[in-house]
């Protein structure tokens, strides 16, 4: 469960470019861009939305399906004695939360062209499974960890208005043609 | 479906203003109206846009309507860490995200939006629907456009056919361990992941 994003190029290297773009800012250009992915799909799926699917190209944003009449029965018991749901959470709502734990493990990992990311198999404090299988399950009825084309679309803007600002900075006088 | 929005630059007729009465100096630029330097004064309208969207102001930089109490109650409000005191027709940042260079000609640069529903989207802000208020952020002044466009020409004056990039969101193939790949043309950056 987990995808990578690879800035991938077809023509020739300009040095210019090369230069004007070292590693250590390629990295933070990564950086930024794997932390505004995850931000995406975290809040889309707070927000009770999820994919049609996740492993076609480009899945469209759909309404996450509703909670199980018997499963909101258990989660309003839950909230009776006293429990404290995930972020944004209630009984009743579909969001992929109860505690909260797994979409706080979505994973980035920056490299200098692209990043990764991922659910941790970190330990949960209320089951045997990890977050990564608990994703894994959650996935499955509801579909959540991808990038529809429209959020797609939102990291390319970044990523270009990045690359311009970056190289209006570096390159001086020389044009940026985007 | 919504109308299509678009915006509508004439370059040809903004040069002529930009280089004043002299017609030698008109001349120059108007000659200096490459495909790239259109695209890329397109491309420094939208950020102007988009810039003066998000900090409040409508075409006339006049502040938007205020955010209903309904609305600034939402979940989504929350989640997407809105500020009731800043209405800048941002959630998700996908609608600021589709305005692009749709198209340019020998006379003419234009704007709109390449996602339909994007495109709809800033058509109920534009003219308000479905009870939402009249947000149309949708222009720039005339005297932006051409201090813009002087300054793209100055920028391309001394510049090389540099191709830096072009980001083509269509060449898409992701899915569980597979990958997304921006098809960025010109920079070739390491293949090994």
């Amino acid at each position: 469960m987990s995808f990578k994003v690879i800035v991938k190029g077809k023509d020739k290297l300009f040095s210019d470019i090369e230069k004007a773009l070292n590693n250590s800012l390629k990295l933070t250009i990564m950086q930024s861009l794997g932390a505004m992915a995850r931000e995406i799909i975290y809040n889309r799926t707070k927000s009770g939305k999820g994919l049609n699917s996740d492993s076609i190209e480009s899945p469209s944003i759909v309404s996450l399906a509703s909670l199980s009449r018997n499963y909101v029965k258990y989660r309003s018991k839950l909230q009776e004695k006293g429990f404290t749901f995930g972020s944004f959470a209630s009984a009743r709502k579909t969001n992929l939360t109860l505690t909260g734990q797994m979409l706080e493990a979505i994973k980035v990992e920056a490299r200098r062209n692209g990043f990764l990311l991922d659910i941790d198999e970190s330990a949960r404090s209320d089951s045997r499974l990890n977050n990564k299988q608990v994703a894994r399950y959650a996935g499955e009825k509801r579909p959540f960890f991808a990038l529809s084309n429209s959020e797609q679309t939102i990291l390319f803007r970044e990523l270009e208005n990045k690359l311009r600002a970056e190289l209006r900075k570096s390159l001086g006088s020389r044009s940026v043609r985007a | 479906m919504a109308a299509q929005i678009r915006l509508r630059l004439n370059v040809i007729s903004l040069a002529k203003k930009a280089a004043g009465s002299n017609r030698s100096r008109q001349d120059a630029y108007i000659s200096a109206l490459t495909q790239s330097l259109k695209r890329e004064f397109g491309k420094r309208c939208i950020d102007r846009i988009i810039e003066r969207t998000l900090s409040g102001l409508d075409k006339n930089n006049t502040a938007f309507a205020n955010y209903s109490e309904e609305y600034k109650k939402s979940d989504k409000f929350r989640i997407y860490g809105k500020s009731s005191g800043s209405v800048n027709l941002k959630l998700t940042g996908a609608m600021q995200a589709s305005i692009d260079v749709l198209e340019t000609t020998a006379q003419t640069v234009t704007l709109g939006f390449i996602d339909q529903d994007e495109n709809d989207k800033a058509h109920g802000h534009i003219h308000g629907s479905n009870h939402l208020p009249v947000r149309d952020f949708w222009g720039i002044s005339e005297s932006e456009q051409i201090a813009i466009l002087k300054e793209t020409i100055k920028d391309f004056e001394e510049a090389e056919d540099l191709q830096i990039f072009q980001v083509n969101p269509t060449e898409i193939d992701i899915g569980e361990n597979q990958s997304l790949d921006f098809d960025l043309t010109s920079a070739e950056f390491d293949n090994e992941f």
